[in-house]
């Protein structure tokens, strides 16, 4: 462990560490553009010159290592006024375009140039810059040349972190820039992360372009609800728009190091679609349907569902999906408990760990783990079996959350499954979207996307995370967790005094010894490990 | 006064580069002695002779050996830097086309001092005749058994490839030279870590120059004396002076280190042509600071040439005469290394353009008087900021021209256009 001095302050820190990074522990911030932890160091912007004594040169903090004795100034003359220079001879070819860049306001270079720059320009006007045209590197990322600082990131990252090489850079000096390499695409599953790496407006993700301003944004930290990884992300709204208009990756370097995958980032617009959506809920009487209230399609419900219960020779069926948190898993299943219901299953992903690029699971939901560790009979199976009986008649009321049950029957076994589904007494079903089997559902409880309410995923691995409530659902619809909750509260009042998820999770806690230390107080911003195999 | 030839010697001697001549003119001894030796004592002997890199730094050779961990578990090379690209410099060239063989034996004693079993000579790309050359006298060692396996006898095994550059001025930088021979863009890398630790390949390797290895044969035969006794203490042994630009007499003169730039320019280079004066001169390939006339007294040699600020580089001297545009002169020199910045470094890429964007101004009479000091201050932030040299490379001879001709910057802006007439202005143009 060296200890060092950084700007007159001594610290001691662990041996391989670089300046930038040993700086940032005593909070001093050295601006620096190349230098990326996750990516090779090439101390190629020049920004983070900091003054080493003994040593005649400025030196780049990111190449610099800590050692016994050292004695760094990153705030003496000569070092400011190093960067200073940086700073001037970055921005001489850079379009001083910030109020059109996509990049303006969450850019390093923006940044970097008002607390480091000189605050002004020696250069002649705009008119003597070098121009070059914009190009696509792939149909999700547009490329200015303009804009680039050549800090190589984008190529670090093709090469390094998927190896996947597609990015290079093409011409020498000033000629300089960054292409897709020839006979490749930029498709890999983690493309979109170049433009977070990108620190400056150089590549600009294409969905959004010239469409969103980063500072009305509200940011919230969740889970993405897309695979059973659960990697961590940063959602931007704008409130004006109340939609979601960007994903971004949060660094954990437990789950996901510093990056998601394009899925993650992109394919998740579907439940922004308002054509898609279920806003109210939906009683069918008689032939039709009809819009109506909470009040009504949960007393509604709740009344039916009892009514079923004490029917002699019941069968009631409860099925969900890992789709769901652990809060609306155990409600859910609660639920059918208090009902009597011997028919309760989840859908789940096959839990693998073999991971595109250590991220994208082929388990696409984020919760199989919450549903085996909370006691649900596990494994497709038990759904088929449920599905099965239903399809021979001996289920006469159902219960669906989150699940669409004709993607678990074979093509030629739909029909039959329509008309055991047209035959059932009572079918309740709540999902997000409509889906074939919400159209046979004698009531219709429009629920949340994972972006639209709070709760938890188990992921994987074992690790329990927050999902955070980013946006507001369409119309009147509800986080699942709250339809459940008020279902259960006019069949049994005592049984379903929850207050919200974090009381439901003090539950799961009591109950399930492997969530035993789980309180939504130390799950915290990156989750925690629930006892117990992965 | 005649040369003092000692890696001339192939100077009018017809068929020079044949196996041949060179075993005729005494080629060749010097390798069953080195093979003989222990290593240690070779770079002992290097050290005491004194030689330094003929390659533009001036860096003692045998200490640069000596950095090589030779029972390293990786292998070691070593590569002979043949990309002569420097503007005003033209010695390497001659060397490879007349006298391979002197070099190639340079490089299989610098192989068996550091325990190297292959090396790469990187020729420039815009030699073609010369690789050609190398080629034919790499057969011809084959057949002679000093390469390949057992070299005479020793169980010394050397395998010695000639690479071809591809076009770039960087690739003459170490770094550069070896990403370039990995297959690569030719990107000078951040240091640490030096070659010595981890250069080719991730592996230990040795780069040195044409020069610096034709000299290696010499001292092993004639010994460390000989050589220190050439020359000045700190700077010992001979040098290959180039001489070009306006002047009467170009060409290359093998003298003494030390030896006055006022003598080379006269005596050797016949004074300027036209009865004209000398202006500037640049003493050690393009990258080195001017020095005016006043400055014609100084030895040129590493040490006394860095104490004025300059340096001799490769000693490629180029001489401007009064008829010159010092403006132009500056303008073409931030064109050149604008051109051939590799585009890493911001200092370099955009300092290099800046510079040649504004000298361009200066020079086409739209210049503004805050260009100046505008100038002087862009060179100094270029100056020691980035990963390679080149972007001093191009900052020194312009902050040199600008404060030693600043009158001539200023007059440019005054009239709004350039005083010198065009045609005068020989190479520079």
């Amino acid at each position: 462990m060296p200890k060092l001095t950084i700007d007159g302050k001594e610290l001691e820190v662990e041996d391989g560490l670089n300046l930038i990074e040993a700086a940032s522990r005593i909070g001093v911030d050295i601006p620096h553009f190349c230098y990326h932890p996750a990516l090779s160091v090439v101390a190629q912007c020049r920004q983070c010159l900091v003054e080493v004594e003994g040593v005649p040169k400025v030196m780049p903090a990111c190449n610099t290592y800590v050692r016994e004795g050292l004695i760094v100034k990153t705030d003496s003359e000569r070092a400011v006024e190093a960067r200073k220079a940086t700073v001037e001879f970055t921005l001489i070819n850079h379009p001083l375009d910030c109020p059109i860049c996509d990049k303006g306001g969450e850019c390093p270079l923006q940044k970097t140039t008002v607390s480091h720059g000189p605050g002004y320009s020696r250069f002649e006007g705009p008119e003597e810059k070098k121009v070059r045209q914009k190009y696509y590197l792939s149909d999700k990322i547009i490329y200015d040349p303009n804009r680039c600082i050549m800090c190589t990131r984008c190529v670090r990252f093709t090469e390094e972190v998927t190896q996947t090489g597609e990015l290079g850079y093409e011409g020498r000096g000033f000629r300089k820039k960054i292409v897709v390499f020839p006979g490749k695409n930029l498709d890999n599953e983690l493309s979109g992360n170049v433009t977070d790496l990108c620190p400056v407006g150089a590549l600009l993700n294409k969905d959004t372009l010239h469409e969103e301003r980063v500072w009305y944004w509200k940011f919230t930290d969740t889970v993405c609800s897309l695979c059973s990884n659960g990697c961590n992300i940063t959602v931007g709204v704008d409130p004006r728009k109340g939609k979601v208009a960007r994903v971004r990756p949060r660094t954990n370097v437990d789950v996901n190091d510093y990056w998601i995958c394009d899925r993650g980032r992109y394919e998740w617009t579907d439940i922004q679609d308002a054509d898609k959506r279920l806003k109210d809920p939906i009683i069918r009487k008689g032939e039709g349907y009809e819009i109506t209230d909470w009040e009504e399609a949960v007393s509604f419900s709740a009344t039916r569902l009892l009514e079923e219960s004490r029917k002699p020779l019941q069968s009631i069926a409860f099925i969900t999906s890992a789709a769901l948190t652990n809060e609306e898993l155990y409600l859910f299943k609660k639920l059918g408990q208090t009902l009597g219901s011997s028919n309760i299953a989840s859908s789940i992903g096959l839990i693998n760990d073999k991971k595109t690029f250590g991220l994208l699971s082929s388990d696409p939901y984020p919760n199989s783990t919450g549903v085996k560790d909370l006691g649900y009979p596990y494994g497709s199976n038990m759904v088929f079996e449920v599905i099965e009986s239903i399809m021979e008649g001996k289920v006469k009321s159902l219960y669906t959350a989150g699940i669409d049950i004709f993607d678990f029957v074979k093509k030629e076994d739909k029909p039959r499954l329509s008309e055991a589904l047209s035959n059932l007494s009572l079918f309740v079903a709540q999902d997000v979207m409509l889906t074939e089997t919400l159209r046979l559902a004698h009531v219709i409880l429009p629920g949340a996307s994972a972006y639209e309410k709070d709760g938890t995923f188990t992921n994987d691995r074992g690790r329990v995370q927050r999902v955070r409530k980013a946006i507001t659902p369409p119309g009147t619809a509800k986080a699942d967790w709250e339809i459940l909750l008020q279902i259960g509260k006019e069949i049994n009042e005592t049984l379903f005094s929850y207050k919200d998820p974090g009381d439901v999770m003090n539950a799961i806690a009591n109950e399930h010894p492997a969530y035993g230390d789980i309180s939504y107080d130390n799950i915290g911003m990156l989750g925690v490990q629930r006892s117990g195999p992965a | 006064m005649p040369e003092l030839r000692i890696i001339r010697s192939y100077a009018g001697v017809q068929d020079s580069h044949k196996i041949e001549s060179y075993i005729q003119r005494g080629g060749y001894q010097a390798l069953p002695k080195a093979l003989g030796m222990d290593p240690d004592d070779i770079i002992d002997l290097i050290k005491r002779a004194g030689l330094r890199g003929r390659g533009g730094a001036g860096f003692p050779t045998g200490v640069k050996w000596g950095f090589i961990q030779r029972d390293s578990k990786k292998p070691i090379y070593l590569c002979c830097n043949a990309d002569e690209s420097e503007p005003g410099s033209f010695k390497d060239r001659e060397i490879i086309e007349q006298d391979p063989h002197q070099m190639l034996e340079g490089i299989i004693i610098g192989c068996y001092t550091i325990n190297s079993h292959k090396s790469y000579i990187y020729i420039r790309g815009e030699m073609p005749y010369g690789a050609g050359v190398l080629e034919r006298a790499l057969e011809e060692a084959y057949e002679n058994g000093y390469l390949g396996k057992n070299i005479l006898n020793s169980g010394f095994d050397l395998d010695v490839v000639v690479f071809r550059g591809a076009g770039a001025y960087i690739c003459g930088e170490e770094t550069g030279l070896l990403e370039s021979i990995e297959g690569k863009n030719g990107e000078p890398r951040p240091k640490p870590p030096f070659p010595a630790q981890s250069g080719l390949f991730g592996c230990p390797t040795i780069v040195n120059n044409v020069e610096t290895l034709a000299f290696v044969p010499h001292i092993i035969n004639r010994g460390a004396e000989w050589f220190s006794e050439i020359g000045t203490p700190k700077n010992t042994g001979t040098k290959i002076y180039g001489l070009c630009g306006q002047i009467n007499n170009p060409g290359l003169y093998e003298l003494p280190l030390g030896i006055p730039l006022r003598e080379l320019i006269d005596e050797y280079g016949g004074g300027v042509p036209g009865g004209r004066k000398v202006k500037a001169v640049s003493p050690g390939g393009s990258s080195a600071p001017l020095l005016t006339a006043d400055e014609l007294d100084l030895k040129m040699d590493f040490d006394t040439l860095s104490e004025v600020g300059s340096m001799l580089g490769t000693a490629g001297v180029t001489v401007i005469d009064d008829s010159t545009c010092m403006v132009r002169v500056a303008q073409n020199l931030a064109h050149f290394y604008r051109d051939e910045s590799c585009g890493q470094c911001v200092q370099c890429r955009e300092g290099t353009w800046w510079l040649e964007k504004m000298l361009t101004m200066i020079e086409e009479g739209r210049g503004r008087m805050e260009y100046i000091d505008t100038l002087l201050d862009a060179c100094s932030q270029m100056r020691g900021t980035t990963i390679c040299a080149l972007a001093d490379g191009c900052a020194m001879p312009v902050e040199s021209i600008v404060k030693k001709f600043r009158h001539e910057f200023e007059e440019h802006i005054k009239l709004g256009k350039c005083p010198f007439e065009r045609e005068h202005m020989g190479e520079w143009s």
